[in-house]
């Protein structure tokens, strides 16, 4: 009878364990609440967090760039190998909430801009593109160049 | 609606439905703009998922819920073998095809670069299977891109299918080994498919069957049964490893995702839809290893799996492997399907 009983209802036996188990499991795991680990790579902790900054500037023969500095970080093409991939790696550039590029070297070509208010923000990414990320959060700078003269002019 | 109809519609509405959903990029994290990432950094861990009563209460809704389905399918399960004896005899001919395809348009895709992430440009990245995996990372492993074209090659023809689906098991391994435990998270969902190629050959629409090759090595029946069990074990264990490290684990991802592509929840919080999401995953996951409701179970994923896309505007050839597996346990069900009977060289003359 009790035979009977177990080989018909063993996977359910199993599944309420396992379900049990997470139950008990998941609320210690996510009292840390770090951030999702796919999306974000955290700075190591060992090192102090570079403060990310942005620099515009125009070129003798036209067009404008962006210079990103952060100490400790080290631009990279994403073919080299990797020895500390928190340290070392590339930056999502973004005009308003658009991606205009991938900034493997610290300057970034923006072309001509015209007359108006242009925002652009420089995100760190590790070499696998997830976020880096420190104590203070994102590894990121903004930066906005006004351009003289009326829009559409 | 005859069957010839079906075989001509059903084809292109798939393919409709493949190509209409292709401007947006792959996987689920990389769909996130700049300000949501920014949100999601500092989003506090929310309480469902920390609470040990709610968790406890949805444990105890998701066991209860699945024990009932359980005793369900031993009800019904003369009636679910009698609706779908037709496709018993299919099966063995048409599953392969099906496998051979989503693999075959996974690997060729990804190692030509037709598989980008956000911050990629389609066509310059070469990856391994997913988006994520790109083999420009590494050192060393560049020449898994002309595999996987070679392998993808084989199987999208049929030919020496067994032996290239050996072949993709292997790459499944290498790429544990190439880019580390994150990719535990996927070589299961292409191993499983290649170990059926492996078993039951390249079926209908294949070089091997048009040729009439011997089946090498004969697979006996018995292997042939435990090889199901453990296709079923890999693809459930899978989806059960992505519901507690994706989802019960990093619950915030899965709500800016919802967040993000509008996900209509009746009303309810972010926070309960993703716990929802996420028990059931698991469930679906266990079922499926366990080689319970394994038709209705796979039945759920394609609808999910298409429900995803079309709500993020993600490209269904992202999970073409996947499409492919559940689309295979749907015909087969929990038990092994019969082999294809092998065609002889005698009756080839014939035809």
């Amino acid at each position: 009878m009790i035979r009977i009983f177990i080989d018909r209802h063993w996977h359910g036996f199993v599944m309420a364990c396992v379900l049990a188990t997470l139950a008990i499991t998941a609320p210690h795991v996510n009292a840390a609440g770090q951030p999702p680990s796919q999306v974000f790579v955290e700075w190591p902790k060992g090192r102090p967090a570079p403060e990310v900054r942005l620099t515009a500037g125009q070129y003798a023969q036209g067009g404008w760039y962006i210079d990103i500095s952060a100490d400790g970080f080290v631009f990279t093409d994403l073919c080299q190998s990797v020895d500390g991939p928190q340290t070392i790696g590339h930056a999502h550039v973004y005009q308003g909430h658009e991606k205009i590029a991938s900034a493997f070297h610290p300057r970034v070509s923006l072309g001509e801009l015209g007359p108006g208010t242009h925002n652009f923000s420089a995100m760190l990414r590790a070499q696998d593109h997830r976020a880096l990320i420190g104590p203070e959060g994102l590894l990121k700078a903004e930066i906005t160049i006004t351009i003289p003269g009326h829009r559409g002019s | 609606m005859s069957r010839t109809k079906l075989f001509r519609i059903l084809p292109a509405a798939a393919a409709a439905f493949f190509t209409t959903q292709s401007d947006a990029f792959g996987h689920e994290a990389w769909l996130l703009t700049p300000m949501e990432v920014e949100e999601l950094s500092r989003a506090p861990m929310p309480g469902v998922f920390t609470d040990p009563y709610v968790l406890g209460l949805g444990a105890l809704a998701a066991g209860l819920g699945a024990m009932a389905a359980l005793q369900i399918e031993h009800k019904h399960r003369r009636r679910e073998e009698r609706l779908t004896a037709p496709l018993a005899e299919i099966t063995g001919g048409l599953a392969p095809v099906l496998v051979r395809a989503g693999l075959a348009v996974m690997m060729i895709l990804g190692a030509l670069g037709g598989l980008p992430r956000e911050g990629t440009e389609p066509w310059t990245q070469p990856v391994l299977f997913v988006p994520d995996m790109q083999l420009t990372l590494l050192g060393g492993w560049d020449w898994l891109a002309p595999a996987q074209i070679i392998l993808g090659t084989l199987l999208a023809l049929g030919l020496a299918t067994r032996a290239a689906a050996v072949g993709v098991i292997g790459l499944a391994v290498l790429g544990a080994f190439a880019f580390g435990g994150h990719f535990w998270a996927y070589a299961p969902h292409f191993a499983a498919p290649a170990l059926i190629l492996a078993v039951y050959g390249g079926g209908w629409l294949s070089v091997d069957r048009a040729l009439a090759l011997p089946p090498v090595p004969a697979i006996p029946d018995a292997a042939r049964v435990h090889a199901w069990r453990v296709v079923l074990a890999l693809v459930g264990g899978t989806f059960v490893y992505l519901g507690i490290t994706y989802k019960l684990f990093q619950p915030t991802l899965l709500i800016a995702i919802l967040d993000h592509g509008d996900f209509p929840t009746l009303g309810l919080p972010f926070e309960l839809v993703a716990l929802v999401m996420t028990g059931v995953e698991i469930v679906a996951g266990l079922l499926l290893a366990m080689g319970r409701l394994v038709r209705p179970v796979a039945l759920f994923l394609i609808g999910a799996f298409s429900f995803f896309a079309v709500m993020l505007g993600e490209t269904p050839l992202f999970h073409a492997n996947l499409y492919a597996t559940a689309a295979m346990l749907l015909m087969a069900g929990a038990t092994a399907p019969r082999p294809l009977e092998p065609r002889t060289r005698a009756v080839l003359k014939l035809a």
